[in-house]
């Protein structure tokens, strides 16, 4: 076995639909010898509300998350065994294999009627795209590529708590703010190609988790620590770790009020108990410092505690 | 975070109507959507699991302030949907079609005048929609002017002016950036074409010049607006 698959613990997918057989997201997960991969991809319902009856009557939206996943996925099995190269290496990967079928996609779309519905809040085949590659190293720790377009995240998550690895494509970097604002998006993936694949690359220390997550997952709690709660809640009161996947679909299910998928994968832990173990001093400091200070203080408590949280939440923060 | 938290919606929308005569076969399409709005609109939500919890409805009538003089805009507050739905029925079923001179109309005062609505600010969660529904072009903002001195007071001087009330991303104007949302059901003629090229956060149904919308785009635009909430 490779040392990568030594070090490589676990993947899951969470997907949630919001509306049975109409969800809009859609997901990768993989891994191979030598890297994993794992991606959400929320398709744009509002500006891919139009309709294609030759795609069965889903929506733009519907078709752009699967059209990308689905690129991602031959991306991703076609670099089994090669060196991925650097940012514009994967950039223009990716980007190719997207576009590529963008264009199936659009060209059986264009069979049909034209569209009445123009403007600037329209797009054609609308997604985010958030996903996070696994590699080995240097010694001691994983190379994570991270790549992102709107506002799905992908985070990480170690004994220092939960980091926000990639930036929104909307009008501020501000979690909290983007919370209670719901701004629109400036920057989404669009079979007419105007768009931009952001990507940073980490090395980070083992052990930790990394996951992509679409905005159901996170959008709808009072303030991004609450999110890490959710997580780490479920995780120190779940003992294995399928009851850790199905405590989160349950708990994502309760706050959901959008498409959710959460792509998860953990790596240098060695087992489950051992990761809770490892988590479970910074489960105690999230809940003295900032958890129940809140539960105390309410809304008028948050803005402050946002602040002392920030710091640590977007320390891995990329420069755009 | 209480497990019973839930995220809960304000929205506001502004329905700006062309009451000309030559609506005159399409108000009745015009005014059932505007009816029939908070039921689909609150089943799709239901759908989607989001909840409003407050949905409010204002109403601008606009016709030509040159041919038209005092009728040529009606403006009502907001009704709160449903617990006024009876005033809002009423309200509708006055407007009646008549005037409008010339073919193109006064839509851009209109909109000025729904711009500057006492928008819902409480919820965490809020949309801003206006909505022009329309069988003709638009004159230059200020066009009546001459014509009408009750012409109201404080509009923008002209169409940059307007376009610089609605905002963008970098430079903000007066509705709130992250709420706002402009759907126009009109031909793709005069300003509705330029508004949809250059505003933000803009959804335009285009008929054609003349013929009128005959379905109106209706379960297209609710999609895209509870798509975009």
């Amino acid at each position: 076995m490779s040392t990568f698959l030594e070090q490589f613990d676990d993947l899951f997918i969470v997907n949630i639909p919001a509306r049975e057989e109409a969800g809009e997201d859609s997901m990768f997960g993989a891994v191979t010898g030598s890297r994993a991969a794992a991606g959400a991809f929320d398709g744009c319902g509002g500006m891919g509300a139009r309709k294609y009856p030759m795609f069965r009557q889903h929506t733009g939206a519907y078709m752009a998350s699967r059209c990308i996943s689905g690129a991602v996925r031959d991306w991703f099995f076609d670099q089994a065994g090669k060196d991925l190269g650097g940012e514009k290496e994967i950039k223009e990967g990716i980007r190719a294999y997207v576009d590529r079928a963008y264009g199936v996609c659009a060209s059986y779309a264009e069979s049909g009627q034209a569209s009445r519905l123009k403007g600037s809040m329209i797009r054609p085949f609308p997604s985010t795209f958030a996903m996070a590659i696994l590699e080995e190293g240097h010694k001691g720790s994983f190379r994570v590529h991270v790549l992102w377009a709107g506002d799905s995240r992908v985070y990480l998550l170690n004994g220092q708590g939960l980091a926000q690895l990639s930036v929104d494509d909307t009008r501020s970097t501000d979690a909290l703010w983007a919370l209670r604002n719901d701004p629109p998006m400036t920057n989404v993936f669009s079979s007419d190609g105007r768009y931009s694949l952001h990507y940073t690359s980490l090395e980070i220390p083992l052990p930790f988790a990394v996951f992509a997550a679409s905005d159901g997952c996170f959008a709808y709690l009072p303030t991004p620590m609450d999110f890490e709660n959710l997580l780490l809640k479920a995780m120190m009161e779940e003992e294995r770790p399928v009851l850790f996947e199905k405590r989160l679909r349950e708990d994502f299910g309760r706050i959901r009020q959008d498409d959710t998928t959460f792509a998860w994968m953990s790596a240098g832990f060695g087992s489950y108990p051992a990761m809770q173990s490892r988590l479970k001093e910074r489960y105690e400091i999230l809940l003295k410092n900032w958890i129940r200070p809140l539960e105390e203080g309410g809304d008028q408590a948050a803005d402050a505690l946002w602040q002392t949280y920030r710091t640590s939440y977007e320390r891995y923060f990329p420069h755009q | 975070m209480g497990s019973n938290y839930k995220v809960t919606y304000g929205v506001d929308m502004v329905f700006c109507i062309d009451a000309t005569g030559s609506m005159r076969p399409l108000l009745d399409t015009v005014k059932d959507n505007a009816l029939n709005l908070y039921e689909d609109f609150q089943n799709i939500m239901l759908e989607k699991n989001k909840y409003v919890e407050q949905l409010r409805i204002r109403i601008i009538a606009f016709r030509d302030y040159r041919a038209d003089k005092d009728d040529a805009m009606l403006v009502t507050d907001f009704f709160e949907i449903p617990r006024q739905q009876e005033d809002l029925k009423k309200c509708l079923d006055s407007i009646v079609p008549f005037g409008g001179g010339d073919d193109p109309e006064d839509g851009l005062e209109a909109l000025a005048y729904a711009m500057k609505s006492d928008w819902v600010r409480e919820f965490k969660k809020k949309r801003h929609v206006i909505a022009v529904w329309t069988d003709e072009g638009t004159h230059e903002i200020g066009y009546g002017k001459a014509y009408y001195p009750g012409y109201p007071k404080g509009m923008p001087a002209d169409f940059e002016a307007l376009s610089r009330w609605w905002g963008s991303a970098s430079e903000p104007g007066i509705m709130d950036e992250n709420a706002k949302r402009l759907l126009i059901f009109a031909p793709g003629k005069d300003h509705w074409n330029k508004l949809r090229e250059n505003w933000n956060q803009v959804l335009h149904y285009e008929s054609e010049a003349g013929e009128g919308l005959r379905d109106w785009g209706y379960e297209d635009i609710l999609q895209s607006i509870c798509g975009s909430i």
